[in-house]
């Protein structure tokens, strides 16, 4: 019998802040301005969905989030020197260790490395995290924009299955950076507020987020631990910067993540989408989500305007939203939600929901054309 | 399940060669479609463009791209213009600085819509990237896969620093093989990829193997002064265009190898963060 792979030790540290039970108390009891902060880059200001810690103010703000997130997750999961050595390190992120190289340059005019590194590399976190907490030999950094950490998620699956490591702990992370933010405003996708798959919908608004989790064979804690049934990856080449608004490809890896999960969509729960509350993006995959469940949806939430598109973290922050919120028994709503478009054929829940017991479908595009699924379940 | 590898090639070049030499190598079709692309993608692009029609791919097909760095001229473009008090970025300055749009160029350039993943591993990137692939196409995730790595040379940079060995002299270089489980026309076997936590264990696992005169390794740079002795009996491959590069310059040695030698056998050592080591054994 293949191996059973569950998600294990959630931490996070996003605009909701980094406790659990704090985060889970916002996302039952929403009040959209949380964590929305202004950011001034040549007398316009941006909105931004910063950390109580955020990395906006200070140098060491990132590794001290970093660093924290990892070490609730280690420390929750109990994990002895041995087990530690034989747990692989992935780490998803759009912009890695930039928000340390641009502070750096900008403000000092130097170059920075993380500390111990043994070579210069975008790659280096993973390794940074494996000699500060003793962990093992498999690092490997994902990029591929918004699915990164999802992406990471699935590698480090499949890592698993493939005998090459007990256990693997997967790492998002964002940190506040002037490139990313200036670059999405170049791109006319920033918008003042946030409504995925409304009809007014005119763009998004970043955010940054810390996030961590093992999977594992097992879980020593949590009686309770999601499961990752299976998950899969595409690429649309049509833009680099958004899907086809047909949604076919969006739509393929549903459907292979799915295939890979040995579910059905009649079995789906609920999905959580992407979400973006950009024009296009949500077009596309409203279009993909009614051509794998036609006229009969599950509940379809979107977490963004909790928390902030965070980019490469987004993937697993959100997944670890969903758990809490599963955990806790509900199904959050997505705030800012007003309008339909019936463009789109789909709209988010308005209402907090309670939550059965099942499989759950959760979405990830970015970038480059990068589309990515996967499938968990809370059911024992 | 014996993965084979269908086509190797590689590409090096001066820090100095510009946009526009680059430009002038590929066919003019793809010419046009990488117009808006980074210099990164053009290096990318250049093992792979004037060979298309030797490359097994259909839609469940999939792409690994490795890079230590990413395209860092455009990332450092644009925090200079930063410094400089201009924050307006042009949409395609932004867009390719990320290693995921250069991903995405040679996707479109292949025509792969299959899984792609852009990944980086310090020096052993194209090591990593071969072994998800790998473990891709025995899942049957992927029904083929086509694995590369770029990097872009450091010699100016402001925000990464040099390899101290490299004395301030790199060059910016590309490599990428086709793999599948068809052993047809196939260039060479790719044996196994073997893992070990420091150069120790590498070198213990290395003494125990058998050789003869067509059994080659190659080592990274980094462990040319430290601690792993390859055995005797096993030699050293050289290739001239490798011996300015200091860090994808694995990648190549190891595209270098299958393309260019036949009846032959390659232990290629790679050595990533924190003393890990990666074996890529490959026979032509």
């Amino acid at each position: 019998m293949a191996d059973r792979i569950f998600i294990t030790s959630p931490a996070l540290s996003c605009a909701l802040g980094d406790r659990l039970d704090t985060i889970r108390h916002a996302l039952q009891y929403p009040n959209i301005s949380i964590g929305i902060r202004e950011v001034l880059v040549e007398k316009q200001a941006l909105p931004y969905y910063a950390t109580p810690d955020s990395s906006l103010d200070s140098e060491t703000a990132f590794l001290s989030q970093l660093e924290h997130v990892v070490t609730q997750t280690l420390n929750s999961a109990h994990l002895n020197k041995a087990e530690r050595a034989t747990t692989g390190v992935f780490v998803g992120s759009t912009s890695m260790d930039i928000s340390l190289r641009e502070q750096a340059f900008l403000r000092h005019s130097t170059k920075t490395e993380l500390p111990g590194s043994d070579g210069s590399s975008i790659g280096n976190i993973p390794a940074y995290l494996a000699r500060l907490f003793g962990l093992g030999h498999v690092h490997i950094s994902i990029s591929t924009a918004c699915t990164s950490s999802s992406i990471a998620l699935i590698e480090g699956m499949s890592m698993i299955k493939a005998g090459l490591i007990e256990r693997a702990l997967i790492v998002g992370v964002e940190g506040f950076n002037y490139l990313t933010l200036c670059g999405f405003d170049s791109l006319l996708l920033l918008s003042k507020s946030l409504k995925p798959f409304d009809k007014h919908r005119e763009g998004l608004i970043l955010g940054e987020a810390y996030a961590s989790l093992l999977l594992e064979k097992e879980s020593k804690k949590n009686n309770k631990p999601l499961e990752l049934l299976g998950g899969a990856v595409a690429t649309d080449t049509e833009s680099i910067s958004g899907n086809n608004t047909g949604g076919e490809i969006p739509a393929r890896t549903m459907a292979q993540a799915l295939h890979a999960s040995q579910i059905s969509a009649t079995e789906i729960k609920a999905i959580k989408a992407h979400g973006t509350g950009s024009v296009t993006n949500d077009l596309s995959e409203a279009q993909a989500i009614s051509q794998v469940f036609g006229p009969i949806l599950p509940p379809i939430t979107a977490f963004k305007p909790y928390v902030g598109h965070t980019l490469g973290a987004s993937g697993i922050t959100e997944l670890i939203l969903l758990s809490l919120a599963l955990e806790a028994g509900f199904i959050p709503k997505t705030p800012g939600f007003q309008a339909e478009d019936p463009a789109l054929k789909i709209k988010p829940t308005t209402h907090t929901l309670p939550s059965e017991s099942g499989a759950f479908l959760l979405n990830a595009f970015g970038f480059g054309g990068s589309c990515c699924s996967y499938v968990v379940s809370n059911l024992k | 399940m014996t993965i084979y590898i269908q086509f190797s090639n590689f590409f090096v070049c001066e820090k100095s060669t510009d946009l526009t030499a680059l430009k002038n190598e590929l066919p003019a079709t793809v010419r046009k479609s990488l117009r808006k692309s980074s210099r990164f993608s053009l290096i990318a692009a250049q093992p792979l463009a004037n060979n298309l029609n030797q490359l097994y791919r259909d839609e469940m097909s999939g792409l690994y791209f490795a890079s230590e760095r990413g395209p860092l001229a455009n990332t450092e473009a644009c925090l200079q213009d930063f410094k400089q008090g201009t924050w307006q970025l042009m949409p395609f300055s932004f867009l390719n600085v990320g290693i995921n749009s250069a991903c995405f160029d040679i996707a479109q350039l292949v025509n792969i819509n299959g899984k792609s993943l852009a990944l980086s591993d310090a020096d052993q990137g194209f090591a990593t990237a071969l072994q998800i692939a790998c473990n891709d196409l025995r899942s049957k995730a992927v029904s083929s896969a086509l694995v590369g790595t770029v990097d872009e040379h450091l010699n100016q940079s402001a925000i990464f620093t040099a390899p101290s060995h490299s004395h301030g002299n790199t060059n910016d270089s590309a490599a990428w093989m086709n793999l599948t489980l068809n052993s047809e026309s196939a260039l060479a076997k790719l044996d196994g990829i073997y893992h070990f936590s420091t150069p120790q264990h590498a070198e213990t696992w290395l003494h125990r193997q058998t050789y003869d005169e067509n059994h080659f390794f190659t080592l990274p740079y980094t462990l040319k002064e430290k601690s792993l002795t390859p055995p005797d009996g096993l030699t050293e491959y050289q290739h001239p265009a490798t011996k300015t590069l200091f860090t994808t310059a694995q990648g190549v040695k190891l595209a270098a190898f299958v393309k260019e030698t036949s009846n032959g056998c390659l232990f290629h050592i790679t050595k990533g963060a924190r003393g890990a080591m990666t074996i890529v054994k490959v026979s032509t």
